[in-house]
């Protein structure tokens, strides 16, 4: 599903050159589910938004399902953002002027033909227990409906990636356990599943974690003793 | 491209309810350049209709010999009228002369104490369009007679005959029996401030045969109507004639003016053009400022959404989707200015039209303008806030708080 060969991120501030990933070879094979750990600055993000074509490398190749994405203009990278992979960010993004429905059909807006809209929005909020709150304002949800909205937003066109950014970073442990529960059950349905967490709990419940130190990945912390 | 209008006019209207007084401040300034553009194009047409109306009532060729019996020169009389017909030859298309006086008259059931008589010959009628409700003009015999027959006009012929029987009455002009053997319709000519006798106030005009009156007598007369053919004959005919007044048979010369109505209603719009030209720099200014209102309050918008842009771009929109939306958001603001001047102009140009001697004219064409500046406005004003929206990187967006 995921290759990634000798992947290099450089950010340029300035004159100063801050090398993010440094070179980091990754494979992910469709239906896994990978958590990445890694202390601040080790690069999980910048991975993280690589690998979901929301930048593009300084160096190296990244193959997604077979296609080098290196090679790719910008509409092609928006196409693949929109049908191949599904988002859920930390802070939950939403556009705060729209209502929970039309929030979670966003991507249709972007993506090819007119599309079920609405009526799939609701279907999919129906499944993560939101089907009631469809009409309201992302801005009267808790923390926890926001993070399963997100979820209900990122499988709007049918992904075969879901890429998690710290999805229970600002969750109650409860409200954690819930959204947790609801992002295995889509890795059981054959949904591959990258996320990024400080959490040792929360990447328990993944297949494999990927420790990553000073854009390299490195071996489990507790391993090196 | 894929957006769909709702979800762009859904996005658009955030810009009303997030920076409402920005907005509208933008907006009132297009509107106000748009109801200057549009009030301009309506001095402008009501200008072209009115010349139009004066070349096809009058002709082009057409001139107005009126003698100043205050500059102390010789009278104007036929021997001028018949001089001025044989050197013009074959350029005159006719020429009607004329005298007026302001006389009391009698009607069946009214009496009016100053009303506007006009002594001429049947060319009067073939040189001003003087449609006929009822009977007939002045014939030469009516002159060569000296028959004491006369023609009404429209609002004249109901002030004095209410009863509607007009044509056939017998009517009293200062103490002296005429009958009415004409009626005419409402005049077609409107050509207020000509500063002539023969043109103008026909509703409000009797008229009776040269000479039926007794006076000013000696043939002596107020005006010359003149017509030519071609409109460029009028320099060279207009040579003649004053050669012809000067040469008169007292050796004094006659003191006259030369009237020219196309010439006076050019005259008339010179002031016009120039309140236009003044007009239109003013809308051109009004245009820039809410061009740049609209500009600025899209910067602000853009920053205080990049969260959003950098979400929309996450989900698969493009910076084409982007700048799309963007633009939209300014076209509409630019646009709704854009219709509520139009409306403005069109009232403003009502309202100069009613209470000023300038004619205005709206036009569907000056709606049009009006409407397409405004999208210009919204497009040129709105595409550099917009790129902007759209060189954000979806990563950069995002990290935002």
């Amino acid at each position: 599903m995921i290759r990634a060969l000798g992947l290099t991120r450089i950010h340029r501030h300035g004159g100063a050159t801050v090398t993010a990933l440094d070179g980091l070879d990754l494979t992910v094979a469709r239906g896994e589910f990978v958590a990445l750990m890694g202390p601040s600055g080790s690069g999980k993000s910048t991975l993280l938004q690589l690998l979901g074509c929301l930048d593009t490398p300084s160096a190296g190749g990244y193959w997604l399902d077979g296609t080098a994405v290196a090679g790719l203009d910008e509409p092609a990278l928006a196409r693949v953002r929109n049908r191949r992979i599904g988002f859920v960010f930390q802070a939950s993004h939403f556009v705060d002027y729209l209502d929970l429905a039309d929030n979670v059909a966003l991507p249709g807006l972007y993506g090819p033909g007119p599309g079920p809209g609405r009526r799939r929005a609701l279907a999919l909020l129906d499944a993560v227990g939101l089907g009631e709150r469809c009409d309201h304002l992302p801005a009267a949800l808790s923390g926890g409906e926001r993070q399963r909205a997100a979820i209900a937003r990122a499988l709007f066109n049918g992904p075969d990636l879901i890429l998690a950014d710290e999805p229970t970073g600002n969750l109650d442990a409860a409200n954690a356990a819930q959204v947790l529960d609801l992002l295995a059950s889509l890795n059981a349905r054959g949904l591959t599943l990258v996320m990024v967490t400080h959490d040792p709990g929360v990447a328990r419940r993944a297949g494999r974690v990927l420790h990553l130190a000073a854009g390299r990945l490195a071996p489990a912390p507790g391993a090196a003793r | 491209m894929n957006l769909r209008p709702p979800a762009l006019l859904v996005a658009a209207l955030q810009l009303w309810r997030k920076r409402r007084l920005q907005a509208l401040l933008s907006t009132l300034g297009i509107a106000a350049g748009v109801a200057g553009l549009v009030l301009a194009a309506a001095l402008g047409e009501g200008a072209r209709r009115e010349m139009e109306a004066a070349l096809g009532g009058l002709g082009a060729g057409t001139l107005v010999v009126r003698h100043r019996s205050d500059a102390g020169g010789e009278p104007l009389t036929t021997v001028h009228q018949r001089r001025i017909v044989r050197l013009l030859g074959r350029e005159l298309e006719g020429l009607a002369p004329l005298t007026a006086s302001t006389l009391p008259v009698r009607g069946a059931d009214a009496r009016l104490d100053a009303v506007r008589v006009l002594a001429t010959d049947r060319h009067y009628a073939r040189l001003v369009p003087l449609p006929l409700r009822a009977g007939r003009f002045l014939a030469d015999r009516d002159v060569a007679a000296g028959e004491r027959v006369c023609v009404l006009g429209w609002e004249l012929g109901r002030r004095l005959f209410p009863r509607g029987q007009v044509v056939g009455e017998p009517l009293s002009i200062a103490g002296e029996w005429f009958r009415v053997v004409g009626w005419l319709q409402p005049g077609t000519l409107r050509l207020p401030g000509l500063g002539t006798l023969g043109l103008g106030g026909v509703d409000q005009s009797l008229y009776v045969p040269l000479g039926a009156l007794g006076y000013p007598g000696d043939g002596e007369l107020d005006e010359l109507l003149v017509r030519l053919h071609r409109g460029e004959a009028l320099q060279p005919a207009m040579a003649a004639v004053r050669r012809v007044l000067a040469a008169g048979p007292g050796g004094k010369g006659v003191a006259a003016e030369l009237i020219v109505p196309v010439e006076v209603l050019r005259q008339k719009h010179r002031l016009q053009r120039l309140f236009r030209s003044a007009l239109l720099g003013v809308a051109g200014l009004m245009l820039a400022v809410g061009g740049i209102g609209i500009m600025n309050v899209m910067m602000v918008s853009v920053s205080a959404r990049r969260a959003e842009i950098g979400l929309r771009r996450a989900v698969g929109a493009t910076r084409r989707h982007i700048l799309v939306q963007f633009l939209t958001e300014s076209l509409v603001i630019a646009v709704a200015g854009g219709l509520a001047g139009i409306a403005l102009g069109w009232g403003l140009a009502l309202a100069v039209d009613l209470a000023s001697p300038w004619t205005l004219a709206f036009s569907p064409g000056a709606a049009l303008l009006g409407f397409a500046v405004s999208a210009l406005a919204g497009v040129l004003f709105g595409t550099y806030p917009a790129l902007r929206a759209a060189a954000l990187s979806p990563v950069a967006a995002l990290n935002d708080p």
